[in-house]
């Protein structure tokens, strides 16, 4: 008989119904200290170390998640603005305005990166727990934990791509897909290599392609090329500027 | 002319104590009517008197001592307000302001004034900024109180609300500043950044009790974000 729990959280009791403060304050109990461990030990994986048995098990929280997103949003629209206009800078006919909608886009994208995937990868994780006995199964706080995390090194590396030089911006963006995809491969290599060696292949490329399309994206989008020479345009929508690349 | 006695009206005291007791039924600033405004008015009082309801004819001049000074009827209180912005601006505590003030005793009248005078100073022209700030402070404040509360604190809306409010005044200072260099310039910037963690560490320092004081970093970055955005208002729009 297969054993099929539905626990949100592994291994704790909530009392308290979820229309109350005391709910929630069971996922928000964290110091100011474990949370910084958690954060080092998310850009600096360790072979062996599993993140989450180190530092998340029996107490994941959402602090993290939901404030490191909040963090890398903001990084991403003031970066995305300051070289946006650095790269203009000295140019004809430009007015420095800031584009607040594609903030909205930046948090929407980020956002939904860091809890629908690992709702995904936790319903995934579930099915496959039906069919193969795995040792390891993670709780949907813990991958939601693990997730958010690690994008904690995406911040410092969306601040380097405020520089308009190609080279740092490849360089920054590789080595934080590096880090942040081997913490996640890390993680849930445990949980998902007793099933089927094509089934594993499969989830550990979704999760690495997915990080990889997060990252290119952001960049692609929120930062403009520096180019060398630059027609500035100004068109008819309100508060974006085109840059056409002069022949 | 005689009242008759009720039970609720009058207390009975022995003959005694009478001696000693003294009043009057009479309240002097109450004027009767004793109709000396003609024959059927005359008629009227009389009759209404016999039948005991010679109250109805009182007439109320009594000056009104109860009209307070506008301000103490809208509940601002001036000096408190100051005491309230001087522990703002100076969060060092070895100044020994009682800051438990700010948080316990909070008001309404005086964040408004703050925020207000935060979006005037943005305003460049643009009257909708006013309410997109206001909104902010409204929705900021909740997401910090519903923080605050699930971190372990036990603070009410109302009083984030009131300490939010108070801590841009450190932005509303920095703002000539920024007017007078202006720009992007590294000096800017560096100004700005003071000007975020000086008015978090105020927000923070006043909003954490003793509660959950291991926490309080945890409190002070997302209002950090917070004033960021505030910022961010008054530069970028």
């Amino acid at each position: 008989m297969i054993l099929f729990s539905f626990k949100l959280l592994s291994g704790k009791k909530k009392s308290a119904p979820f229309w109350t403060f005391e709910y929630y304050q069971t996922f928000f109990d964290v110091e100011t200290h474990q949370i910084k461990d958690r954060i080092v030990g998310s850009v600096l994986p360790w072979r062996g170390k599993n993140f989450i048995h180190l530092y998340i098990r029996k107490n994941p929280d959402l602090y993290g998640p939901f404030w490191i997103c909040a963090t890398l949003v903001f990084a991403i629209a003031i970066s995305g603005n300051i070289s946006n206009f650095l790269v203009h800078l000295g140019g004809p006919k430009f007015r420095y305005v800031p584009e607040f909608r594609k903030v909205t886009m930046a948090a929407t994208a980020i956002y939904s990166y860091a809890w629908l995937v690992p709702l995904a990868l936790w319903g995934l994780l579930l099915w496959r727990n039906n069919k193969v006995m795995s040792l390891v199964s993670y709780s949907f706080m813990e991958i939601v934990c693990v997730y958010g995390y690690s994008l904690s090194i995406y911040i410092p590396a969306v601040v380097l791509w405020i520089i308009p030089y190609e080279q740092v911006r490849w360089c920054s963006i590789v080595v934080a897909l590096c880090l942040s995809g081997s913490v996640l491969v890390l993680t849930f290599w445990p949980a998902v290599k007793d099933d089927h060696p094509r089934v594993s292949i499969a989830i550990i490329a979704a999760i690495v392609a997915l990080n990889v399309l997060l990252a290119v994206g952001c960049q692609a989008y929120f930062f403009s090329k520096p180019e060398p020479d630059l027609q500035v345009v100004s068109s008819s929508a309100p508060g974006e500027m085109k840059a056409i690349p002069s022949t | 002319m005689q009242f008759s006695p009720s039970n609720g009206d009058f207390t009975f005291v022995s003959s005694t104590e009478a001696e000693e007791l003294s009043g009057t039924i009479d309240a002097q600033d109450i004027k009767l009517n004793m109709g000396s405004d003609g024959g059927k008015d005359l008629y009227a009082t009389t009759f209404l008197r016999q039948r005991g309801y010679g109250w109805l004819l009182e007439v109320d001049e009594e000056d009104n001592e109860d009209i307070k000074p506008l301000l103490e009827e809208l509940d601002i209180d001036l000096k408190d307000i100051y005491y309230k912005i001087r522990c703002v601006l100076m969060p060092m505590p070895s100044l020994g302001f009682n800051r438990q003030v700010v948080r316990d005793n909070p008001d309404f009248w005086g964040p408004l004034a703050v925020v207000l005078l935060f979006s005037m100073i943005s305003i460049y022209g643009q009257f909708r900024v006013v309410s997109w700030i206001i909104t902010i402070w409204i929705f900021g404040s909740l997401t910090i109180f519903l923080l605050a509360r699930v971190l372990g604190g036990e603070v009410s809306y109302g009083q984030v609300l009131g300490v939010i409010g108070y801590s841009l005044l450190p932005l509303i200072v920095i703002a000539p500043l920024l007017l007078v260099i202006g720009g992007f310039d590294l000096v800017a910037t560096l100004i700005k950044l003071f000007g975020v963690f000086w008015a978090a560490y105020s927000a923070a320092s006043l909003l954490v009790g003793d509660e959950f004081k291991t926490k309080k970093p945890l409190l002070i970055y997302p209002i950090f974000l917070l004033y960021i955005y505030f910022l961010s208002l008054y530069t970028g729009v």
